[in-house]
């Protein structure tokens, strides 16, 4: 197994000296935050080249803060500190809620941080599934400026993002819901504790008599990145579901041979949850309105 | 490139080196010779190396040495009083484990008392399903957690019951 040896820890509180150091070294250099996610991989052997380790704990971005509807949340805010604020616990952005509860264990959630989950890219975590439906985007910095992108578009691969070198995410943005909206996000996974195999999370508006007016949904898990439903969302919006239809223009939204394998879940066994998740989340979601039930 | 640094673990401040790639875990077993925060997988998978730090439970094993300069870390040794094993100064908790059959081989116990001992300091009168929460990072391939889950809760009850009549 390579060896993780890197030559430098950079702890700095200076913003200009840790985006310097980061666009000096490009690849030689590996930012964190918490570093829960950084040490698991490299203890696994993924991270032999890294030279210098730059992290961005003390630029003081630990904080949330509300923006005219929306809610801005600092990189190196912990997943527990965001889960324990209530912010997905408002109307609409549910999906947070349910997301950040099932990234276990306490002991990961107390350290590991939403920036680092959003800029990890490994195809199996969850907060990323659940911003998206919800429509975040990120505060980029680097040393020429700030520009803000949003989270769909922002993976481009498995450990790849849009950000380059010499870049960081400064903050999470989560717009205020569309009114009426409701959300939820299931994960299925072998424990408790482990990582998803197929993960869902969905937006939505319904009107009189259970019709969908408005579905956005987003899959975790089965590929290289968060992957969105389009296929899902254009079947039920405008239709009241029945179990049929939901199943159907779930397992309609993906190809089995485009499904990412893991060591616990094939394509097919993955393929054939997808439908069953979405199903259930598709119910959580609409469950937390006054509606009735779906049929 | 090897620096000094300061850490606090169980009140006593040590100056220890640490190197560029080095966790908590490796600072506690290696460098100050807290060897009750237990090595087990070394990636955040099994909960033998938690340790708390200002209050809350973490995996030492994933946690940067460099984080630790001016926090606050408890292991397993300063439940009960540093260096002090006797059964007589064993916590409330720590005895439940003991009394209560807790533990088998005892390698995952260390991690999972401060698990246990982090939830009971937040909640005093937990559910059953509060304490599986709390222990969900804490693998233990013996007991097959029926013990350990009832050890916390009679704990639970002990402590209440004591802070009730004043007791220790």
């Amino acid at each position: 197994m390579p060896t993780f040896r890197p030559e430098r820890f950079l702890l700095s509180e200076d913003v200009d000296e840790v985006l310097g150091r980061l666009s000096a070294e490009g690849k030689r250099a590996h930012v964190i935050a918490g570093g829960t996610g950084f040490y698991e991989l490299a203890r696994r052997g993924y991270i032999p080249e890294v030279k210098s380790v730059v992290s961005i704990m003390k630029l003081g971005l630990s904080y949330m803060r509300k923006e005219g509807g929306s809610v801005r949340v600092g990189a190196t805010t912990t997943l527990q500190a965001l889960l324990e604020s209530g912010t997905g616990d408002a109307p609409g952005l549910e999906a947070l809620g349910d997301a950040l509860r099932e990234i276990r264990p306490v002991q990961v959630r107390n350290v590991a941080t939403v920036g680092g989950e959003v800029c990890i890219s490994v195809p199996l975590v969850d907060l990323p599934t659940a911003l998206l439906t919800c429509g975040a985007s990120v505060a980029v910095v680097s040393p020429k400026g700030e520009r803000e992108e949003s989270l769909d578009g922002f993976y481009i691969d498995a450990f790849l993002t849009r950000l380059k070198y010499g870049e960081i995410v400064k903050e999470v943005r989560i717009p205020a819901p569309p009114p009426g909206a409701r959300s939820a996000f299931v994960k299925f996974g072998r424990t408790s504790y482990d990582f998803n195999l197929v993960n869902v999370a969905i937006s939505l508006n319904a009107g009189d008599g259970g019709r969908l007016e408005r579905v956005r949904a987003f899959v975790g898990g089965i590929g290289r990145a968060p992957l969105r439903a389009s296929e899902f969302e254009k079947r039920l919006t405008g239709n009241i579901a029945d179990e049929k239809t939901v199943m159907d223009a779930a397992a309609a939204s993906f190809e089995e041979k485009d499904i990412l394998p893991s060591v616990h879940g094939s394509k097919e066994y993955k393929y054939a949850m997808i439908p069953v998740v979405m199903r259930d989340c598709l119910l959580r979601a609409y469950g937390r309105g006054s509606g009735a039930a779906v049929h | 490139m090897t620096e000094q640094i300061e850490v606090k673990v169980n009140g006593t401040v040590h100056l220890v080196s640490v190197k560029p790639y080095d966790t908590l875990s490796r600072v506690l077993r290696e460098e100050i010779g807290l060897t009750g925060t237990k090595r087990g997988c070394d990636y955040g998978g099994c909960g033998a190396c938690t340790v708390s730090v200002d209050g809350m439970a973490v995996y030492s094993c994933m946690y940067p040495a460099q984080y630790c300069v001016g926090k606050e870390i408890g292991t397993v040794e300063g439940l009960s009083g540093e260096g002090n094993v006797s059964r007589e100064s064993l916590t409330i908790l720590q005895r439940s484990f003991l009394v209560n059959g807790g533990l088998q081989c005892g390698y995952c116990t260390d991690g999972i008392l401060i698990s246990a001992e982090r939830l009971l300091s937040e909640n005093p009168e937990p559910t059953v399903a509060e304490v599986k929460e709390a222990l969900a990072g804490n693998i233990c391939r013996c007991t097959g957690y029926g013990r350990i889950i009832e050890s916390v809760m009679l704990a639970a009850s002990e402590m209440r019951a004591s802070a009730k009549t004043g007791g220790g």
